[in-house]
């Protein structure tokens, strides 16, 4: 590699390493991971290092908004928003120990179940096509 | 390398009926989105309508859950953003541009009310900047979200986040602090 490709890299790392600075803060391991073995060697040289000590002194001071925890209420409202287990439901129903009751919880027919019922999913065109709840859009909506 | 999904598990059983899935779910989801949805919007009851509608719309789609999708973080991410968007709308519409303020504290000793003046000035400041530089902020220095999952998130590509996160952490930076980082490039010397 010629002296001037060596330095033409090197520039173009230090812009790199410079931009992911000023975008994710003095915290490598926010960095994308890619990228973070290549920023990890130039860490090291001065002017690298007092750029991340810059990025940290906004780090910290970000770090000083706290976040609120939940509230019991809130945490019970929201698990006794969940829907019933299957089981409990069939329970419920009088019918656990009939056979009637085991078939029934065996082909998810109980009213209310986990299983959502099928409906139409509305594609949206979304960035999330595919998402772990299956054709979804960005609004969660089916 | 396989880019496993740390949730996977978990949603496996609340799709199953596991009874202690919802609430182990709950435990280890609602403190991330009540702290998103908290910073986004500045109002601690809405914050609490958007985290319980969250929910909802989990438990609605606990069904279908598949392991092929994109992740259960970046998905529920990206409905508390959506949720709290639409939450801003309404309010421009209906109030200009006026958000709530955060109550006071209820101070017994000068440190608590220090600290609690800071993460006012703080939390005015994130909410002074231009919507996506606050979003982008908000999900990759508070919720630590990656990069790719920022933008996955917000909708756009991982250079315009980046380039919202630098404009973003400028302005705050000029408003906090005196100090500039120096213009290095890096180049080599002489």
């Amino acid at each position: 590699m010629t002296d001037r490709s060596m330095i033409d890299r090197s520039a173009m790392a230090a812009e790199r390493f410079r931009t992911l600075a000023q975008s994710y803060g003095c915290d490598l391991d926010r960095w994308p991971r890619d990228e973070q073995a290549a920023a990890r060697e130039l860490a090291s040289e001065e002017w690298a290092a007092e750029l991340l000590h810059c990025e940290g002194d906004l780090d910290l001071l970000l770090d000083g908004w706290k976040s609120p925890s939940p509230s019991t209420a809130l945490i019970a409202a929201i698990a006794a928003s969940a829907p019933p287990a299957r089981g409990r439901r069939v329970r419920n129903w009088r019918l656990w120990w009939s056979g009637l009751g085991v078939a029934a919880a065996l082909s998810g027919i109980a009213a209310g179940s986990l299983a959502t019922a099928a409906t139409a999913s509305r594609h949206a065109g979304s960035d999330l096509e595919g998402t772990a709840f299956g054709d979804l859009d960005q609004e969660g909506n089916e | 390398m396989v880019n496993v999904d740390p949730d996977a598990a978990l949603l496996q059983r609340l799709a199953g009926g596991d009874p202690a899935a919802a609430r182990l779910l709950v435990a280890a989801k609602l403190p991330r989105v009540l702290a998103l949805a908290a910073r986004l919007l500045r109002d601690p009851v809405e914050a609490e309508d958007v985290a319980q509608e969250a929910f909802l719309r989990v438990w609605r789609h606990s069904g279908r859950w598949t392991a092929d999708g994109a992740r259960f973080d970046t998905w529920l991410h990206t409905i508390v953003l959506n949720l709290c968007r639409d939450r801003m709308r309404r309010r421009k519409t209906q109030a200009g541009d006026a958000v709530p303020e955060l109550p006071d504290p209820s101070a017994s000793a000068e440190a608590v009310l220090i600290e609690g003046e800071r993460e006012r000035q703080i939390s005015a400041a994130i909410g002074d900047l231009p919507e996506r530089q606050r979003e982008a902020i908000i999900l990759v220095h508070y919720q630590n979200c990656s990069g790719q999952a920022a933008a996955q998130i917000m909708g756009v590509s991982v250079e315009a986040l980046e380039s919202l996160l630098a404009r973003g952490r400028r302005a705050l930076r000029t408003r906090f602090l005196s100090r500039e980082p120096a213009a290095h490039d890096g180049s080599l010397h002489d």
